[in-house]
């Protein structure tokens, strides 16, 4: 029979992960009716619950959804289809890695933000611009992670493939690549949560339409109700794409369990 | 007829520091057609690497490794190696590992695979766990695996490098018995690297004793037990008299190395 305390034991993570959660909501709900702040500041749960309906009854929530999403996609696209071939061609060829290398961790150390004047004026102000940042922030990891991904192949696989005389595209296609797999899809789910990262702090600097713009807009109008409500989309855009990517992490080790 | 033939092969690794490490020196051996050889020694005797160098992984740099009278140049679809980590691709099903070798020699047409590694997973005793991934297995098993995928190459020679050493004692001892019994089967030439004695005796037409200067051939001893042969064997005389003779000629060797390896 199952009892609630064996419901407990097999759910206890989620279940308690849902109270905390739930706990801090109320917490920041009293505080605010009770004044323990300025609650123009501080806003609460059900204020921003009233921000979010009008956001999508007006329409404009679905246009800022779209316009973020779209720059994602692009970004994140982007910085995969050129990431991953960079990152196979470091991790399979060690001239074409230390000839890149520097790049990599130039890309990785710098504050990337910093280049944003800079696109402003190549690219002017909006998508483009926006892309390009969000493009920079994802392709690192992914490049690093498909070349550690290539490089980390066990070496007795290798020795395996010599002595059956393997063709070099052989090695690549039925060793190094699969070896690689798991390893790549780990840096497009980091990238993406990077990417993400692009598109808001664009958007904050300057957009006309967007969720981080939506944070900027309201944030200079002091309307702390409607800036928890972009950060709400943008926690669950960031949760649902990694969560996708997860899936089908999980698709590919099917041999692992 | 002599198969595997290696005159004076010597190996020698370089160094970080400029210097050359010998791993083999003036190694002699033949092995005939169809003859089961084991290779027993202390470790870092340079047991693998004899083993690499008939595989033509790696080039002896001095001497010369003959197969069937020609000079190896490099690894060929005459010998499969046996690794002792097994070396399954994890991804892939026990059929598609067993698969594998023929798929990179290109030889056989993609419509004649399935018939072999189905002829090989019966012969190595996987049948029903065609579908499963190495890590459903046990050690045990995935050598199994890897035993089949050497002999669906249809190699001349088998070549096998402490194939049992990652596996539990009695595990161990049904797979070399397994070996046998496959052996007697397909009559291929093999070379058996081990550092377990029992094994070595068990296996072999002829045991090399390698001692610790690299890849010295202390003695190359006969066996003469009946074959086909049984776990039992290796309680008869003629068996344990083998196994007291080959530890005697290592056991210096091993009190050395046992001992923290003073002097090395």
């Amino acid at each position: 029979m199952v009892t609630l305390a064996h419901l407990y034991r097999r759910f206890d993570a989620p279940f308690l992960g849902t109270l905390g959660l739930v706990a801090a909501l109320c917490l920041w709900e009293i505080a605010s009716r009770l004044k323990w702040a300025d609650p123009i500041l501080i806003s609460s749960p059900t204020m921003v619950a009233v921000a979010l309906k009008n956001w999508a009854v007006t329409g404009a929530l679905w246009r800022d959804l779209g316009t973020s999403l779209w720059e994602l996609i692009v970004a994140f696209g982007a910085s995969a289809v050129v990431g991953i071939p960079l990152g196979v061609a470091m991790g399979w060829n060690r001239p074409a890695e230390y000839a890149l290398d520097p790049f990599v961790w130039l890309l990785y150390s710098t504050p990337l933000v910093s280049f944003w004047p800079l696109f402003i004026i190549w690219l002017g102000i909006g998508v483009k611009a926006i892309i390009a940042l969000a493009f920079l922030f994802s392709i690192v990891q992914i490049v690093i992670n498909t070349m550690a991904g290539v490089r980390n192949i066990d070496p007795v696989l290798i020795r395996c493939a010599r002595s059956f005389d393997a063709r070099t595209i052989d090695l690549f296609f039925k060793f190094t690549l699969p070896g690689a797999l798991l390893m790549i899809v780990a840096g497009l789910r980091l990238a993406l949560g990077r990417a993400l990262i692009g598109v808001v702090v664009g958007e904050l600097f300057s957009a006309n339409a967007g969720l981080g713009f939506h944070i900027s807009y309201y944030g200079a109008k002091l309307r702390f109700g409607d800036v928890f409500a972009s950060l709400f989309v943008i926690v669950v855009i960031g949760v649902a794409t990694t969560q996708l990517i997860r899936l089908f992490e999980a698709r590919l080790v099917s041999w692992k369990s | 007829m002599v198969h595997i033939d290696l005159r004076q092969v010597m190996v020698t690794f370089p160094q970080p520091d400029g210097g050359e490490f010998l791993a083999v020196n003036s190694f002699d051996l033949k092995v005939e057609k169809g003859e089961f050889v084991t290779i027993v020694g202390p470790s870092g005797c340079g047991k693998s690497t004899i083993l690499s160098v008939v595989d033509g992984l790696i080039r002896p740099s001095g001497g010369e490794a003959l197969i069937n009278g020609k000079p190896v140049t490099g690894p060929g679809s005459d010998r499969a190696l046996v690794f002792q980590e097994f070396a399954l691709l994890p991804w892939r099903t026990v059929e598609s590992n067993i698969m594998l070798g023929l798929e990179l020699q290109h030889k056989v047409p993609r419509g004649k695979i399935e018939a072999l590694v189905s002829h090989y997973i019966k012969m190595v005793g996987l049948q029903g766990f065609e579908r499963h991934h190495p890590h459903q297995l046990s050690g045990g098993m995935r050598q199994r695996v890897g035993i089949a995928r050497a002999l669906a190459v249809n190699p001349e020679i088998l070549l096998m490098d402490e194939p049992f050493a990652a596996l539990d004692a009695q595990t161990r001892e049904i797979m070399s018995a397994e070996l046998l019994r496959i052996w007697e089967q397909e009559k291929k030439t093999v070379l058996f690297v081990t550092h377990s004695i029992d094994e070595a005796v068990y296996l072999a037409d002829r045991i090399v004793v390698l001692s610790g200067c690299p890849g010295c051939v202390r003695e190359i001893i006969p066996v003469s037990l009946s074959r086909p042969r049984n776990l039992e064997i290796k309680d008869e005389a003629e068996f344990v008299r083998l196994r007291r003779h080959i530890w005697g000629l290592l056991e210096q060797e091993a009190q050395r190395q046992a001992g923290g390896r003073a002097g090395s």
